[in-house]
Formats: structure tokens, sequence, C-alpha cells
């Protein structure tokens, strides 16, 4: 028996899976892909795109799920109006969650430490303005798999719409690219209106202060051996240096545990790796600063291309409130 | 199975004659076939299965191991077909 290739399961598999099995595995997909993408710095941020920045999980589960959820509804009701069928909702947001099945893709190239690794510095070198990272093989393997990824979706859509909606020709074709179009729309209004505004890009802030070559300059004192804020800032440094990320952030108050992730703690690293060199040591002088409530305090951060300085800012109980790396120390 | 196209010109095929075979009596005439008879044999069965599992069409996906939609969207081409079966029996009486 000739089978079309419309017919095969990878490009059509809604003759036999839609409704409630379709909608199962297709959010089971669709937790597993954002994880694992979210883990690798990728986050999914509207129909079409897959971006690569730290985001908090929340954001990426948020764009991801939210934006298939529109596309869902906008499908639903586009064969509701078109087609003369009887047209269920689970049959609509079913097929496009399984449709969604192909950046599971993405996920799973980035669930590989090595690649992880590497993508986080060259989204680091990015922020330096360096675009010679664009040459990287492992960044042009990414986006040709974000390509096939894509075009695999819109194939998969476009037959699961035209299962499910029963939408008669010549008016398949004009529906559901119409339909698509306004969704993609609607992300990107969710995008800059929701999304943006609960992602802290602290990671870009950070990077960027660091990678300019200025030096600091800081009236303060150094830090006794004796004074508690020594003990505070050597626990802080010993874990920021020495890549115990889950410990550092342990120490930080609500807020910047909101704000700064161990995820984008690594990608920072990562980044400053690929430009400076690893991290060697840190200089066990430290000048100290107030800021109303806060003590300011600057450790020295010897790199192997470079030195840099880590400004931590500690509240009365001992809790980091703000971070940043900044130019090497000259002491005023 | 009862043939209900010309194999010559495709025109819609009448019945002729009928046959008794408990006491030989034969039937004829020039009917029409009956509507459901006029469709093909894969919508016939199509029917049968429907009318077999009480009209529900997620038993009659479960049995032929099609998603939900894909057997709505079968019935709904049968429908179409008898909906025109129909209109061409209003043209002819006209």
């Amino acid at each position: 028996m000739n089978v079309k290739l419309s017919d095969k399961w990878w490009i059509n598999p809604f003759y036999r899976f839609a409704g409630w099995t379709a909608l199962l595995w297709g959010l089971l997909i669709l937790v597993v892909s954002t994880w694992l993408a979210w883990k690798g710095g990728v986050v999914f941020d509207s129909i079409f795109s897959v971006h690569f920045y730290p985001v908090p999980w929340q954001t990426a589960f948020l764009c991801h799920f939210l934006n298939w959820a529109v596309l869902g509804l906008l499908m639903y009701v586009s064969a509701r109006v078109f087609s003369k069928s009887r047209i269920r909702l689970v049959d609509a947001l079913g097929t496009m969650a399984l449709a969604r099945a192909p950046f599971l893709l993405i996920g799973l190239f980035m669930a590989f430490p090595a690649i992880r690794k590497k993508l986080s510095g060259l989204y680091a070198v990015a922020l330096s303005g360096d675009l010679s990272m664009l040459a990287s093989p492992i960044l042009i393997v990414f986006l040709l798999l974000t390509i096939v990824a894509i075009i695999w979706f819109v194939c998969l859509a476009y037959n699961g719409f035209k299962v499910f909606g029963n939408v008669r020709s010549p008016r398949t074709i004009p529906v559901f690219a119409g339909t698509l179009i306004v969704a993609e729309i609607l992300a990107i209004i969710l995008l800059f209106n929701v999304y943006r505004p609960m992602m802290k890009d602290s990671t870009a802030d950070v990077v960027e202060t660091a990678i300019q070559k200025q030096v600091l300059t800081v009236e303060g004192e150094e830090v006794s051996p004796d004074d508690v804020l020594y003990t505070w800032t050597e626990q802080a440094a010993e874990l920021f240096c020495t890549g115990r990320y889950t410990d550092f952030v342990a120490l930080f108050d609500d807020t910047m545990k909101e704000s700064l992730s161990v995820n984008q703690i690594a990608a920072l690293m990562t980044g400053l790796n690929a430009t400076i060199g690893k991290l060697d040591r840190f200089e066990k002088s430290f000048i100290k600063q107030k800021y109303d409530a806060y003590d300011l305090v600057f450790v020295p951060l010897v790199f192997e291309k470079e030195e840099l300085t880590l400004q931590l800012a500690f509240d009365q109980k001992g809790q980091i409130s703000g971070l940043y790396v900044k130019p090497p120390l000259e002491r005023k | 199975m009862l043939p209900c196209v010309c194999p010559s010109c495709r025109s819609q095929l009448k019945v002729k004659q009928l046959r008794c075979d408990g006491c030989g009596t034969e039937v004829t005439g020039l009917y029409e076939l009956p509507v459901l008879s006029r469709l093909d044999e894969r919508d016939q069965s199509f029917i049968l299965d429907f009318v077999r599992s009480s009209g529900s069409l997620k038993e009659m996906a479960k049995l032929m191991k099609l998603s939900y939609p894909t057997v709505r969207n079968m019935l709904d081409e049968i429908i179409e077909k008898l909906g025109k079966e129909r209109e061409e029996s209003c043209n002819k009486l006209k």
C-alpha cells in the first residue's frame, strides 16, 4: 500500500491521535522540552521563536504554555467559524500541544552539559559585542535544529488543524495561515507586556560593566579579619570562586533569590571564563563601604588574563542583597 | 455487492427486475436504487458500524483505531454525499 507523505505518523499523527490522548502526551512533551531548554538557558518566547537568554523557570513555562494555549484557542475559534463540523476544544488544544513536539529536539540538544556550557559562553561573549561567535559550529547546529523544529511544527500544526477543524479546501490554507499569524502577533504582545517585565536580566548588567576596560575607584577601608563582615565575605567569595553556586545562592536574601538564579550565575561565569580565562583565586583583602543600611564589600578576583572585582552588598543579617562583577579595583 | 454505477458510462444504475426465490415470481419495472445502496462499499460499511455503535462516534473511533475528529470527518463526508443525492433527486422530480 502506498502511503502518502502527509499520512506518515511523524507528519500527521492526528488521524490516530487527537483529543485527550494528544493533549496529555502533548502537555508532557511541553513540560519536558521547556524544562530541558530552560536548564540550557533557552526559552520559547513566542509561537515561532527560540531565544537564548537566562530567565526564571516560571517565565520559561509561562511563555511556552501560554503561547500553546493562545494558538489552540485561536485555531478552535477559526474552525468553529469556517467549518460546518462539530468541533471539540480538546481536539484543538490536543493537536496544537502535540504539534509543539519538535521543540523537544532543542531541549534534548541543550540537555548535554558540554553544549550548555559552550552556548552559555557564547551568549556572554555576544553581550560584549564580539560577533565572531556566530561562526561557532555548535551555534550553527543549534540554529539549524531550530529551523527544522519550526518547519516541522508548522507541518504538524497544519495537519492537526486539517483533521480537527475539517475546514474544506480551498479555505484550509488561508484560514490556517491567518490564524497562525494572529497567534504570533498575540504572542509577541504577551512577550513585551507580560514576559519581558518578569525577566530580570541581571546577567547582562553584571557582565556588561565587567567587560568594559575601566578601573573601579572605591573610597573605603579594609575589612579587618576580626570583623564579622570579613567572615561573611570570605565564606561567600569561597563559594562563588569554587563554583558552589547553590550554596552561594543560599546566602541571598529573598529578593536576590528571585532576581538571580544559580543558572544565571553559571552562565555569567561561563561567559567570563570564555573571555578572560578561568577564575584563579580571590584576594583576601576586602574593602568595605557603607551604603544606607547595607555594607558593600569589594573582593578582588584574579582570572587567568585579567582582574575584576566582586561587589557584594550585605544586610544586617549577613544576607547578600546585591551582587555585581566590576572592573579591577584601584584603591583611593 | 450490488453495483450501483454503470461500468460503461458511469451513470447511476436502476433496478429492472427482482426475483422471488420462494415461488419463482419475477417483478419487472424500472426502480431507483435505495439511497444507501448508491453509496460505495466503504461508506455503507461505515454506516452499518455507526448504527451498531448506537451512533457513538467515540465507539466508532475505538473500533476503527482512528481519532475522533477523523471519524467525524468521514461521517460529514457521507452526510454531504447524501445531501447531494437528495438534491439530484429533487432536481429530477422537477
